[in-house]
């Protein structure tokens, strides 16, 4: 999967990502990082938890 | 084709099938609403509780925070912009947390409370509400740092699991919200009702910002709200405004505004009013209010003493101070 790297003015500081624990805070505490497929391309395969507050509209058509 | 409305906060987007709601992250896939960033955070920290800012609550204690992309409002002065104006899939990084590894992960650290912060956890309600049931089952705290724009029935059901909360209360100006924050007063107001009522600890912040809502008039009308719906002593936070995101126009807000602002809603009968974002400001500590002691005193996120008693009572008076404090 193509990664979309963001402009760099667009980038926060790094001192702003270690702030918002963007630098890593997680993965020193052992968490496993992941790339995330488009939620709407290539989701089948994962399973997503449903909401719980929603109804649905069956539309004609 | 099967769309869905979301029911989750007020807007109540009509998603149509294979599009994501106004907070980008729950989407409909196959006429069933998926929330996407469910076991997903994209910031995993550990703060100490006064940068939530909660002072009533386990003052000092370190809490395990967490948010994942997406957000239901769009303020132009966002803190977070980088994290809550995205979906997941744009994130540069997102951890695998489902909550049992969440939960023992925060206890691995040492945390004796989860906070859900950073965006606005409403977004992402499942992944906090598994979270915080099963962190109560390990005797975890939970707290939920939000905007309140949610709707009452998912408010009430999370109420259960959740221990406190710290409010960011925009203004109370429902112009305000329309032009600054793209959401409405009234769903914020009646949440805070709510939470009241369903006995969660409540903090409540103000970010003033220059020229948009530091009009003492306003000010004092949103302290009497709070005095008469919320009880005379909930605290409130005036919180210091950054320009940043959208909103670089306009100065940082002058010391001398929150000071009045503190006064203001001191004087219309609110008990504990503190100042934040203002390293070193006397607002920043707490005293009791009958003999004026130093109870708590803070600068910055950082506690320099507690002289509380194990209770929560002052040390020469007596007085209880309201919070949870253990």
């Amino acid at each position: 999967m193509k990664k979309t790297k963001m402009r760099r003015e667009d980038r926060p500081s790094k001192g702003r990502r270690r702030f918002l624990g963007l630098l890593g805070a997680g993965a020193a505490a052992g968490l496993v990082t992941t790339v995330e497929p488009h939620p709407h391309r290539g989701t089948k395969e994962l399973d997503l938890r449903e909401a719980d507050f929603y109804r649905r509209l069956d539309l004609a058509g | 084709m099967v769309a869905v409305t979301c029911e989750l906060c007020p807007r109540a987007c009509v998603i149509p099938e294979s599009g994501a709601g106004d907070c980008r992250i729950r989407v409909n896939l196959g006429g069933r609403l998926r929330a996407t960033t469910y076991g997903r955070p994209s910031a995993v920290h550990v703060d100490p509780m006064e940068k939530k800012p909660l002072y009533h609550f386990r003052p000092g204690s370190p809490v395990f925070s967490i948010a994942t992309a997406g957000c239901n409002l769009h303020c132009l002065n966002c803190q977070n912009w980088q994290l809550s104006q995205r979906g997941g899939e744009e994130m540069e990084q997102v951890y695998r947390a489902d909550p049992p590894l969440l939960i023992d992960t925060a206890l691995e650290q040492g945390c004796e409370s989860i906070a859900y912060t950073y965006s606005d956890p409403v977004v992402f309600y499942e992944y906090v509400y598994d979270s915080a049931e099963l962190a109560h089952r390990h005797g975890l705290s939970n707290v939920f740092i939000t905007a309140a724009y949610i709707n009452q029935a998912p408010l009430r059901r999370l109420c259960g699991v959740i221990d406190a909360a710290n409010v960011d209360l925009k203004a109370f100006d429902d112009g305000f919200y329309r032009r600054v924050n793209g959401a409405t007063l009234r769903p914020v107001l009646e949440a805070l009702k709510v939470m009241r009522e369903e006995g969660v600890w409540i903090e409540v912040t103000n970010l003033l910002i220059p020229t948009l809502n530091d009009d003492l008039a306003m000010i004092r009308r949103m302290a009497v709200w709070i005095r008469d719906e919320l009880g005379a002593r909930t605290p409130l936070h005036f919180s210091r405004f950054h320009p940043q995101y959208r909103m670089r126009n306009l100065p940082p807000t002058p010391a001398a505004t929150l000071d009045r602002a503190r006064r203001e809603a001191m004087d219309a009968g609110l008990v504990y009013v503190y100042v934040g974002n203002v390293m070193g400001h006397e607002g920043g500590s707490t005293y009791c209010p009958v003999d004026g002691t130093l109870l708590i005193g803070r600068t910055g996120f950082w506690i320099t003493e507690n002289n509380l008693t194990a209770d929560g009572n002052c040390p020469t008076c007596k007085e209880h101070i309201p919070g949870v404090w253990r």
